[in-house]
C-alpha cells in the first residue's frame, strides 16, 4: 500500500493556530486538546509558584475556564505555550498574593518527578524553597526554573527588572544559608 | 564555588516533582462553560492596545449610558432570563445598571426564549455620523410635565483594532430621586452590524458613591471586563450573552437600532439590551418590539410620518414613534403610567 494512502487515512493533528481559532470559538474539543497539549507543563509551573498542588489545580481550572475569551487577546507572534505559560504565571501570581497560602509537602504520590540528579537533594531544596517568602519564591522560581528574564519577570510581578535581581539575589541567599545549615 | 552550588541549586529546583494534571479537570471546565460560567483572565495586551486604551479611556469622560428609547427595556432590566442562581448580597445588589428610570432590577423574569424572532436586519451602514440632543420628562394625568434630565449622542465614524467601527459617545445629565447625576457611556460598534466591541459607563455620583466606572469587552459569546468604585472596590465582569437572546445593543445606541431595518405593519422582533453585568441579574434585559400603528408625530423640528412600536419588557411597556424615513425613534413614552405618571423621552433635534 502506498505511504501516502496511510497518512491521509489518518487525523492529522491540528496546528497551533487553528487550534487556537477553534478554542476561541469556545469549542471544547479544542480546549481539550490545548489541555492534553499544555496542561502538564501549566500544572508545573502553577504549582512551582503557588507551592500546592490545590492552589495550582485551581489555577489550572480558571487558566481552561477564561482561556477561549482571554484568547481574543492572544496576536499568535510568540508561541503559544509562551503565552499560555505567562497567563498562567498570572493566575498563579495573583492566586499567591490573594491568600494565604497553606503549605504542602509535595512529594507524595502520583507526583511527576524530572530526570532526577539526587533525590536527597531535592527533597532539601524544595524544604528550602517552600520557606521562601512569596515574593522571593515567585522571582526564583521565574527565573531559575522557568528561565524568564528578569525584565519578563518584572512585567509579569509589576516590579522593575532591578527589584527582580534584587529579590533573586535573596533568594539565593536565603536558599543557600538555608542548604548550608541542613548540611 | 558559589556558581557551582547555584547550578546544583538550580538543576535540583528543576527536578521537584510536580503533580500530574488531572484528565477530570478539563472535564470539569468544559461542563462548567457550557453551563454558561465565565472568568476574565489577566492576559497581556495586544501590543497596540494601550494605545488605544489611552483613548478609550479619554474618551470615557465623554462617554454616556443609559436610555432612552427602549427605556422600558432599561426600566425592567430583569435579569439574565434563564435563571441564575448566584446568591448577590446587599453590597452587590448596588452595582446594577443605572438609567434614567428607576430600576426594579430585582423582580427576575422567567423568559426561556425570546418572545419574537430576532432583530437579524441590523444595517450599520444606515447610521450617519452626527450629535442629537435628547429630554426626559414626566407627564403627570393632568398632563404637567417635571423634567427628569436631558442628553446628547454623539456617533463617530472610527477605527478600532484595524477594522471599521462606531463611537457612541453618550452624555446624560438626570434627576433621579432628587439626586442629579451624569452618566456617561462610550461605546463602540461594528460599522456594519452594530455589534458591541467595547464600552465604558461611568456614572458620577452613583447612589452612595461618588462615582462607578464599568468597562466591557465583548468576546465571542461573553462580555468580559470591571467595575471600579471608590475605595479601590473592583469586581471582574465575566458573563455569557446566549446567543439565542441576540441581538445585543447599548442603551447608547438604542435610538438608532432600527435605522435601516424595513418596519412594516406586522413587523415584530425581539433584541437584548447589554446591563452592566456585574451581578448575575443584570447581564442583560430581553425585549419585544412590534409595530402597533402608523401615527405622524408632531414636534418642534416639524411633522413626522412613524411607525408605533411598543417595546416590552417584562411588565413593562413603551410606546416608540419610529420615523418611517430613517427608523430614528424621535419619542417613546411610557404605555401605562406609574406613580410619577409617564415617562417620556423626546429626541429635540432629530
Amino acid at each position: 500500500m502506498p505511504m501516502h494512502a496511510v497518512t491521509s487515512s489518518m487525523p492529522q493533528p491540528l496546528d497551533a493556530s487553528e487550534l487556537v481559532e477553534r478554542a476561541r470559538a469556545g469549542r471544547a474539543d479544542a480546549l481539550a486538546e490545548l489541555y492534553a497539549r499544555f496542561g502538564q507543563t501549566l500544572m508545573a509551573l502553577a504549582f512551582r509558584l503557588t507551592g500546592s498542588r490545590a492552589d495550582a489545580e485551581d489555577v489550572l481550572h480558571d487558566v481552561f475556564l477564561g482561556l477561549p475569551e482571554a484568547l481574543a487577546r492572544y496576536e499568535e507572534r510568540g508561541s503559544l505555550e509562551g503565552w499560555l505559560k505567562r497567563v498562567t504565571a498570572r493566575v498563579a501570581l495573583t492566586r499567591v498574593r490573594s491568600r494565604a497560602r497553606t503549605r504542602e509537602v509535595g512529594l507524595a504520590d502520583n507526583l511527576v518527578s524530572p530526570a532526577s540528579p539526587d533525590r536527597l537533594d531535592i527533597e532539601s531544596v524544595q524544604r528550602a524553597i517552600d520557606k521562601l517568602p512569596a515574593t522571593l519564591r515567585a522571582v526564583f522560581v521565574l527565573r531559575e526554573v522557568e528561565g524568564y528574564s528578569h525584565s519578563e519577570i518584572a512585567a509579569l510581578l509589576n516590579i522593575t527588572s532591578n527589584a527582580s535581581e534584587v529579590r533573586l539575589h535573596r533568594a539565593l541567599r536565603s536558599l543557600r544559608r538555608t542548604l548550608g545549615a541542613e548540611k | 564555588m558559589t556558581d557551582l552550588f547555584d547550578q546544583r541549586l538550580r538543576n535540583a529546583a528543576r527536578a521537584i516533582p510536580v503533580p500530574v494534571a488531572p484528565v477530570s479537570l478539563i472535564d470539569r471546565v468544559i461542563v462548567e462553560r457550557a453551563g454558561g460560567t465565565r472568568i476574565a483572565l489577566p492576559v497581556d495586551a495586544p501590543s497596540s492596545q494601550p494605545v488605544r486604551l489611552a483613548v478609550s479611556s479619554l474618551l470615557l469622560a465623554t462617554a454616556v449610558i443609559v436610555v432612552a428609547t427602549f427605556v422600558a427595556v432599561s426600566r425592567h432590566r430583569s435579569t439574565a432570563p434563564f435563571g441564575e442562581t448566584d446568591a448577590v448580597s446587599s453590597v452587590e445588589q448596588a452595582f446594577i445598571s443605572a438609567g434614567v428610570l428607576p430600576r426594579s432590577a430585582f423582580a427576575q423574569i422567567a423568559t426561556v426564549t425570546p418572545a419574537a424572532p430576532p432583530l437579524g436586519t441590523m444595517n450599520g451602514a444606515a447610521l450617519r455620523p452626527g450629535l442629537h440632543t435628547y429630554r426626559i420628562q414626566w407627564i403627570d394625568s393632568l398632563g404637567r410635565t417635571t423634567p427628569v434630565g436631558e442628553g446628547t449622542i454623539r456617533i463617530v465614524d472610527a477605527i478600532l483594532d484595524g477594522a471599521p467601527a462606531w463611537r457612541v459617545e453618550h452624555v446624560a445629565r438626570l434627576i433621579d430621586d432628587g439626586q442629579r447625576r451624569t452618566e456617561q457611556e462610550t461605546l463602540y460598534v461594528t460599522q456594519r452590524e452594530l455589534r458591541p466591541l467595547t464600552r465604558v459607563v461611568q456614572v458620577i455620583p452613583y447612589r452612595r458613591f461618588s462615582h462607578i466606572t464599568i468597562r466591557q469587552q465583548f468576546v465571542g459569546d461573553s462580555i468580559l471586563g470591571e467595575m471600579t468604585t471608590d475605595g479601590g472596590v473592583r469586581r471582574v465582569i465575566a458573563r455569557r450573552l446566549p446567543p439565542t437572546f441576540g441581538p445585543y445593543l447599548s442603551d447608547a445606541l438604542a435610538p438608532f437600532a432600527l435605522e435601516g431595518v424595513p418596519l412594516s405593519s406586522r413587523w415584530r422582533a425581539s433584541v437584548s439590551i447589554v446591563g452592566w453585568a456585574v451581578v448575575p441579574n443584570d447581564v442583560f434585559f430581553p425585549a419585544t418590539l412590534e409595530v402597533i400603528g402608523e401615527e405622524r408625530l408632531k414636534t418642534a423640528s416639524g411633522s413626522f410620518a412613524c411607525w408605533k412600536v411598543r417595546a416590552v419588557a417584562g411588565p413593562e411597556r413603551r410606546i416608540e414613534w419610529v420615523r418611517k424615513s430613517d427608523g430614528v425613534a424621535l419619542r417613546s413614552l411610557d404605555e401605562t403610567p406609574s406613580g410619577k405618571g409617564r415617562r417620556e423621552f423626546v429626541l429635540v433635534d432629530p
